[in-house]
């Protein structure tokens, strides 16, 4: 099952590959959506027979791949997982579907790394080998590299090229990491193994877990971002072409959260808590530098890529604050994330197809022609600033609840965040929808089309359901974050550290 | 005085690859020679007829290891493999050979008798256990390649390279025959095997003509394989050099030569006083190949000479595993494997990369400027040479991944993490260049010259070539435990 | 060991002291008169025409260079030769020097076909 999920968008590159042979063909855009599509339903099918009291990982799929090194294809999917994918291919939809008329030629390779991406992004999530899991980390990156590089705007070569040389340097020293580990595993179980289940029963010294914790956690810092590290991200969300950019904002900085999340708290629990006060400091200036360079913006989509710094800010400050709420919220507030700046960018996008310009300054009262747009994009931007009864406000408050509980001053601070990301998005509504519309290219402007609305109105309710109704989700996610939280909370010998990772799910509280 | 000669037991089997590639060699000699002008265009495929009837002999002396020519050879899984590695490149050299050799008017005879030559040199090299046999087979490789890079007459860079290789080449081999006396006076032998045996009862004043000796092997070593800080020559003979030449050079004479290199190692590896005293010899020869061929690679404007630093950074990591061999003996096996599996990784993705230059290259004119828009104009060979990039740069699932993968778990399993650390850094470095040349294929428009004229059709032979070391490099990327079945 | 090699020694001293000797005798002894015919460059009896550094004809070095090669052979022959009396390898030898003289007698041929023996 997850194997088809994961390598149905491959076969459909393939499949483009071989048989698309003429350039006008719209078969690359209509095939592609349809599996990006078929891979959506997939996984909400994986949905309905997903069962959230159960303990581990379910579904899970392992077969040996290279038995000299303990390399297995060993896939698997929990609560955290589960959600993402679900994202992932939404959002993979979407970004198809907004591409209908925004890529206008080399449509097929265009396509193709779509969904060859969408494979890379899916693994990434479903792997529990970490070898597996560093070929899907890369894979996901050069389809990535290509869609920027070929399809961006002015600047795409040189932010294609940051974007790839900052994640290889940190998938690089993960590389070491991971290494490192196996031979770890060598030593103590006389075997080595990759398989992320049996190393979290490896029992590590504080010693080891703290190199090993920053050799990984630098790898998936890069990709958060966290500051100081962020620096690749304006340039390549600036300058990739929308669905990169949705793709990109909505799911590829969640695989740095994820990572976080799977590999180097279960893994290094007692680096974990060591460097915790580290990382929530860079978190916080995070939260708020991105807001205020966010502040200082001209290019919306510029001003968007640095709330998703702020953003992801909150996300690890709420990870590392370690109790459930913060957790809960932590997690709930990446998938809000890829709803809410993966539709702004979406927005943007729009805009930009019609008029090719991101400047806020060449817009001004489009609310008063654009009228659906205009509602749509103020629900999502809302969304973003975290306005009550929609999903932004939930992830947010469970997080600075949670924070709150855990250090009053981290709870000032990332309030703070959330003042001014107000101040700098309704500023940029502002800009764009309000004022007089004297421009006379804006004038004529055209309101949403039929593909540029479906791919909107799917967000808009996840929206509101996530805001109005979180129960579902946060019952998926509860068990995961509850598996951190234990992990973190009992006092543990460096013998048996990650043993919680599995007992705590047996702990649950009832609901 | 003298002991007596004795006469060596001869097995044919054994000797047969051998004896047959050199037959083979001289009978295309002659048959160019006698045949009417216009067919003489069968030497190449009458080549590469040989090569596949020594892949056959290979198998058929694989059943029966052992150490024919009075022990001087020695025909081991190890060398086995070797052979196998230098035949499949030397197999695709001459697959991807025709459409150059006709272009550029070389003649179609020598050109293809001196790569027999030269691969008989490696396939002798790369299984030879002493060290004269080892200095006569690196020369019958040498001389062969000398000629070879200055086949082109006409043209005067690669005469200006041919001239280059052979002096540096031949001031090189001095090292290496200066490096054997030091051994012999050391030790009274040339079989590695009589050398590692006498070298614990060394005396103070042998152990420092054993060091000298090694250090001056290493030099000449160093020459061939181009590790930094004897790399200057390798940029200036890798462009002047006929394509596909280059990329038997960059291949072929690579895997041979880190294959000697490995015989040698072992043979002192066991001595204890050895270890630390190369250790750092090899870490600084490493470093530098690493770094200098990396950075100077970002500025190249030419894919030949891209290809030429890249490989002085190539050599620089699989120097690595030599350094884990000789300095700690636990790692010893994962060490050699790893070895083995990045030479035959490094070959295939070179080859490929080469076979796309020559698909696409004009006469004598190789400038990446010239791939613009190579993704509009012929997909495919686009497609070939990106996976070749991204397989240099190590990006999985390919074979380049699966290599560098192997070579640093061995230098984390013997402890050299600052060793790991440098040298995947170096591979970032790599990928600004690599991933230049898939800029330049993607993401440029083509020019109008370029878009107009129709490219010459790339021919059966290199195809295939193309289509077998692209399958190879992603099917041994996602299933390396083909290959470690082999061990 | 070296002792085997002394007489080679000797040798080598008594060629090199007697061309050094006679050389340096006939300095001493002999009489010196110059004049300005017998310092002038003497070419088999005709006054020089230009400088003495001129280009030789390529086909000098080509001849050259083969004279060499096969002149180099000669000198392996001579050390197969003195070890050929052994009985026990007498076999062998001859089919090693077989084969070495057909590969060489192949470089011949090729040197032949290629007209390098010509003159043109």
């Amino acid at each position: 099952m997850l194997s088809i999920i994961i390598f149905l968008p491959l076969l459909g590159a393939v499949i483009l590959a071989l048989t698309v042979r003429r350039k006008e063909s719209t078969f690359p855009r209509w095939g592609s959506l349809t599996v990006s599509l078929i891979t959506f339903i997939l996984s909400l099918a994986l949905l309905t027979r997903y069962d959230p009291t159960a303990i581990g990982f379910q579904f899970e799929e392992q077969c040996s791949w290279v038995p000299a090194w303990g390399i297995s294809y060993h896939l698997g999917i929990d609560g955290l997982s589960l959600l993402l994918v679900l994202l992932t291919n939404l959002l993979t939809t979407i970004s198809i579907l907004s591409s209908f008329t925004a890529i206008k030629h080399r449509q097929k390779e265009y396509y193709i790394f779509m969904l060859i991406l969408q494979t890379g992004i899916l693994g990434t999530f479903l792997a529990l080998d970490l070898f597996l899991f560093y070929i899907f980390w890369e894979l996901m990156l050069i389809p990535l590299y290509f869609l920027i590089g070929i399809w961006g705007s002015a600047d795409r070569i040189y932010a294609t090229m940051k974007f790839i040389l900052y994640t290889m340097t940190g998938s690089v020293l993960m590389l070491v990491g991971i290494l490192m580990l196996y031979f770890k595993s060598v030593a103590a179980f006389g075997h080595g193994t990759f398989d992320l289940v049996k190393l979290y029963e490896l029992g590590l010294g504080a010693h080891e877990q703290f190199w090993m914790f920053l050799a990984l956690f630098f790898a998936f810092a890069i990709k958060v971002p966290l500051f100081p590290l962020h620096t690749w991200l304006p340039d390549a969300h600036t300058e990739a072409p929308t669905a990169g950019s949705i793709i990109l904002a909505g799911v590829l900085l969640k695989t740095g959260v994820y990572g976080i999340l799977r590999f180097c708290i279960p893994l290094f629990p007692l680096a974990a808590r060591q460097l915790a006060p580290a990382i929530s400091w860079l978190a916080i200036v995070a939260i708020i530098y991105g807001a205020l360079t966010a502040l200082a913006q001209k290019d919306a989509k510029r001003l968007v890529a640095y709330s998703s710094v702020s953003h992801m800010g909150f996300i690890i400050l709420g990870i590392f604050a370690f109790n459930l709420q913060s957790v809960s919220g932590g997690i709930i507030q990446m998938i809000n994330h890829g709803i809410s700046t993966g539709g702004l960018f979406l927005c943007i996008g729009i805009i930009y197809e019609r008029r090719h310009t991101r400047l806020m300054s060449d817009f001004g009262g489009l609310a008063q022609n654009l009228h659906k747009y205009a509602v749509l994009t103020m629900i999502i931007m809302l969304s973003s600033v975290g306005l009550p009864g929609l999903n932004g406000f939930i992830g947010e408050f469970l997080i600075i609840l949670g924070v709150f509980k855990h250090n009053i001053l981290y709870a000032v601070f990332a309030t703070s965040g959330v003042i001014l990301a107000a101040v700098y998005l309704l500023t940029m509504y502002q800009k764009i929808f309000f004022g007089p519309n004297d421009n006379p290219k804006n004038q004529k402007l055209a309101d949403l089309r039929s593909h540029e609305l479906w791919a909107l109105i799917p967000l808009v309710l996840l929206a509101f359901w996530i805001g109005l109704y979180p129960k579902p989700f946060l019952n998926i996610i509860e068990p995961a974050s509850n598996a951190i939280v234990q992990t973190m909370q009992t006092p543990h010998t460096s013998e048996t550290p990650s043993r919680f990772m599995v007992e705590a799910v047996h702990e649950l509280p009832p609901r | 005085m003298m002991s007596q000669p004795t006469v060596p037991q001869l097995f044919w089997v054994e000797v047969a690859p051998f004896v047959v590639l050199c037959i083979w060699a001289l009978a295309i000699i002659l048959a160019d020679l006698f045949l009417p002008a216009e067919r003489r265009r069968v030497a190449l495929p009458l080549g590469f007829l040989g090569v596949v009837l020594i892949a056959y002999l290979s198998i058929q002396a694989f059943e029966i290891p052992g150490n024919p020519f009075g022990g001087m050879l020695t025909l081991d899984t190890f060398a086995f493999f070797c052979i196998v590695v230098i035949l499949v490149g030397g197999g695709l050299t001459i697959l991807i050979s025709p459409r150059y050799v006709q272009r550029e008017h070389i003649p179609h005879g020598e050109y293809t008798a001196l790569l027999l030559f030269a691969m008989l040199g490696m396939i002798l090299l790369a299984v030879s256990n002493e060290l004269i046999t080892l200095l006569l087979s690196l020369e019958i490789l040498s001389l062969s390649l000398y000629i070879l890079t200055g086949i082109e007459r006409h043209n005067p860079r690669s005469s200006e390279a041919a001239l280059k290789y052979f002096l540096l080449g031949a001031f090189s081999t001095a090292f290496l025959i200066m490096g054997i006396a030091f051994l012999y006076g050391a030790t009274g032998s040339t079989f590695l095997v009589t050398i590692a045996e006498r070298l614990p009862a060394a005396g103070q004043q042998s152990a420092l003509w054993v060091f000298v000796g090694f250090g001056l092997i290493l030099a000449g070593f160093c020459f061939k394989l181009a590790l930094a800080p004897l790399h200057m020559w390798a940029p200036d003979v890798y462009e002047g050099a006929p394509t596909p030449i280059t990329a038997f050079i960059a291949t072929g004479s690579k895997v041979a030569g880190f294959a000697a290199l490995w015989h040698v190692v072992m043979s002192l590896a066991d001595w204890q006083a050895m270890t630390q005293n190369t250790f750092y010899v090899l870490w600084i020869i490493a470093v530098f190949s690493m770094v200098i061929g990396n950075f100077a690679a970002i500025v190249q404007k030419n894919i030949k000479r891209l290809l030429a630093y890249s490989s002085i950074a190539h050599s620089g990591y699989i120097l690595i595993t030599i350094l884990v061999i000789a300095s700690v003996p636990a790692v010893r096996t994962n060490a050699t494997q790893a070895l083995l599996y990045y030479l035959m990784a490094y070959m295939l993705m070179n080859l490929l990369a080469f076979g796309v230059a020559i698909a696409c290259g004009r006469k004598g004119d190789s400038n990446i400027e010239h791939y613009a828009g190579l993704a509009r104009t012929s997909p495919l060979l686009a497609a070939a040479m990106a996976l070749a990039m991204l397989s240099l740069t190590g990006v999985p699932p390919t074979v380049g991944f699966v290599g560098k993968f192997y070579i640093f778990s061995a230098a984390i399993q013997a402890g050299y993490l600052e060793l790991a650390i440098i040298g995947l850094l170096a591979s970032v470095v790599s990928a600004v260049y690599y991933l230049r040349v898939i800029v330049v294929m993607y993401m440029h428009e083509p020019s109008r010259e370029a878009a107009e004229t129709a490219r010459e059709p790339v021919g059966a032979a290199n195809s295939l070539a193309l289509l077998v070391s692209s399958v190879m490099i992603i099917l041994l990327g996602i299933f390396p435990f083909w290959f470690l079945g082999l061990k | 060991m070296l002792q085997a090699y002394f007489p080679v020694f000797l040798l080598l001293l008594f060629g090199v002291g007697f061309a050094v000797f006679t050389m340096l005798l006939s300095h001493f002894i002999g009489k010196k008169k110059p004049t300005p015919v017998k310092l002038s460059p003497y070419e088999c009896g005709i006054k020089p025409i230009g400088t003495a550094r001129i280009q030789f004809f390529v086909k000098f070095y080509l001849i050259a260079l083969l004279f060499l090669l096969f002149d180099m052979e000669t000198i392996f022959i001579l050390i197969w030769a003195v070890a050929f009396h052994d009985k026990s390898i007498q076999v062998f030898a001859l089919i090693e020097m077989v084969v070495f003289i057909t590969i060489l007698l192949v470089g011949y041929a090729y040197v032949w076909r290629k007209g390098a023996l010509k003159w043109r």
